[in-house]
């Protein structure tokens, strides 16, 4: 698996975004086959900071009902992965203002 | 926050100005910021209570391009008049409009009406001449008037002379169309008449020539388009012309004058009627030396207004045709449109003319006015109302609201500005010594005569120093 492969989107939502604030941690979705080093070295080459800390959690299916026509939504396992940055690091998940 | 970066360029040809205002960045990051957090209250962003999610979360979900067409939106006017502030006010006229908008950078082109730039040119050296009342033309309209008035009196006169196209005829008639009588009378009368005639034109000039007493038979053959009964039929007359009579005008004597007008003679009648000729000639040189010295008076000068300006003075007549227009029972200018069949585009381009016209001789007196320093005082102003010819108690009113109204005296001010100057245009054009520039009299009040006050005691005084000589001479002539 490429460097690049690794990681697949930020995961942007109000509990991320305050990790980010609060603990210089940042969430990202991994390719499932992904582990903690490839991660720590897909972030440090992607964004040119140092990683002081993985953690990878991985997040189980999830199905829903609908309830009109009680059809099955099934959404599929993932990978997640906290990245704690070194001291005064960060990143900048988006451009602009 | 930092400044705008303002640039200004005179349009020549339209007698505008151009200002280019580019926003700095740090405002329009301040601006996107506001107007995200504002959205991010509305939008549902997962992972995000509704107004939790950060502004560069918000931006980047709904488009930065997207809300900077918002924000250069509502920036617009309060950008506008920022950059107005820049700018000189006596410079500028209303009517400013925003032509362009760039995002990147965000910048706005705003078109400013500039103040109209009037040059009068040399208007102290226009002449022209006035024509004097031409007596033959007086005479004209004098001999126009009583033919008019014999006109109205005329008589027909029986004639011994065969038929003439106007006489009015008296006679018998029959006529038949395949066997049917279809008019048979006496004493039938017409008059032949070669541009609306009777039955057909061949029958009025078969009448025409036919002496009183003659008989006569022929048929005409009616046009398959004729419009009357008889289209494509053949018709057969007999007539006979019993008399024949011509219009005569009557004589002018002091009895028609008295019946038909309010004098009682015709050289009364003739008087009035000449001393009108004249006046109406007098005021038509008038006009025509008035609008000639207009015409010389724009085609030396160099005006030049912004669009903007001359849409207001269109407004401005349309508003006031339109008062017209309410006086004669219209609704609105829309009601009379409506039925002439013309939209308010058409319609406003046809007050161009009237209203550029109107404009340019305005802006034309306010700068002679100007440039000729004339003044205006109080007392003018109260006299120029005085003169309006209105009711006593309505001058009062407008005197009392000159005094504290400074918007309606520099209305009043200005009418009379415009107006000295138009009459000192015409004493120059008629060639008429005038005073220089700076040296128009004002007129003044004209002075009371002061009352002497007399103070009481000292009165007293003289009334007892008075009673005691006339005391004393009263006792002398007793003595």
């Amino acid at each position: 698996m490429h460097l690049y492969e690794v990681l697949k989107r930020p995961v942007l939502t109000e509990k991320s975004l305050q990790l980010a604030d609060e603990q210089n941690q940042y969430v990202f979705e991994v390719d499932r086959r992904a582990n903690k080093v490839q991660v720590k070295q897909a972030v440090e080459a992607r964004f040119g900071v140092t990683v002081t800390n993985v953690r990878i959690i991985n997040m189980k299916p999830k199905t829903r009902r609908r309830s009109l026509r009680q059809t099955a939504v099934r959404k599929t396992a993932w990978k997640k992965a906290i990245v704690t940055l070194a001291p005064g690091e960060s990143i900048q998940l988006y451009e602009g203002v | 926050m930092s400044e705008l970066n303002i640039t200004q360029q005179i349009l020549e040809d339209s007698n505008e100005l151009l200002l280019k205002v580019e926003v700095p960045q740090d405002r329009v990051d301040a601006e996107l910021r506001k107007l995200a957090k504002k959205l991010g209250r509305k939008v549902r962003i997962p992972g995000f209570r509704p107004g939790k999610a950060p502004a560069n979360i918000i931006i980047a979900r709904l488009g930065r391009d997207y809300l900077i067409q918002e924000v250069a939106e509502d920036m617009a006017e309060d950008v506008f008049k920022e950059a107005i502030e820049t700018i000189d006010e006596d410079k500028i006229v209303p009517g400013a409009y925003l032509r362009h908008i760039e995002h990147d950078p965000l910048t706005y082109e705003f078109v400013v009406p500039l103040k109209p730039e009037v040059d009068p040119g040399d208007y102290r050296a226009i002449r022209v001449p006035i024509e004097p009342v031409d007596e033959a033309d007086v005479l004209k309209l004098v001999d126009e008037e009583l033919h008019h008035l014999l006109e109205r009196n005329k008589v027909w006169q029986p004639v011994e002379r065969p038929v003439q196209y106007g006489d009015l005829v008296t006679m018998s008639i029959k006529m038949t169309v395949d066997g049917e009588t279809e008019i048979e009378q006496d004493e039938w009368e017409f008059i032949p008449d070669d541009d609306d005639p009777t039955l057909s034109p061949e029958f009025d000039a078969a009448i025409v020539g036919m002496k009183p007493g003659e008989k006569k038979t022929f048929t005409i053959d009616f046009p398959e388009d004729d419009g009357s009964p008889w289209a494509g039929k053949t018709a057969e007359f007999e007539v006979e012309v019993k008399g024949v009579k011509a219009e005569e005008l009557p004589e002018l004597t002091d009895e028609l004058v008295a019946e038909n007008t309010e004098f009682e003679t015709v050289d009364a009648f003739k008087d009035a009627v000449e001393k009108g000729a004249r006046e109406h000639l007098q005021s038509e040189a008038e006009r025509k030396f008035e609008s000639e010295l207009l015409e010389k008076l724009k085609e030396g000068a160099t005006i030049r207004y912004a669009p903007a300006t001359l849409a207001r003075e269109i407004e401005e007549l349309e508003k006031e045709r339109e008062d017209i227009y309410k006086a004669y029972g219209f609704e609105s200018t829309q009601q009379l449109l409506d039925l002439q069949g013309k939209t308010i585009e058409e319609y406003r381009k046809e007050l161009e003319p009237d209203a550029r016209s109107r404009l340019e001789e305005r802006l034309l007196l306010d700068a002679i006015a100007e440039r000729e320093q004339f003044e205006v005082s109080d007392y003018e102003m109260e006299q120029y109302l005085r003169d309006a010819g209105l009711e006593p108690e309505q001058t009062d009113s407008l005197i009392e609201e000159l005094k504290k109204n400074e918007g309606y005296r520099a209305f009043i001010r200005q009418l009379i500005l415009r107006k000295k100057a138009f009459e000192l245009l015409e004493a120059i054009a008629k060639g008429e010594d005038v005073p220089e520039p700076g040296q128009h009299p004002v007129m003044e009040a004209p002075a009371v005569e002061e009352v002497k006050e007399v103070e009481p005691e000292e009165g007293e005084e003289v009334e007892e120093a008075e009673e005691a000589e006339e005391t004393e001479e009263a006792s002398e002539e007793e003595e």
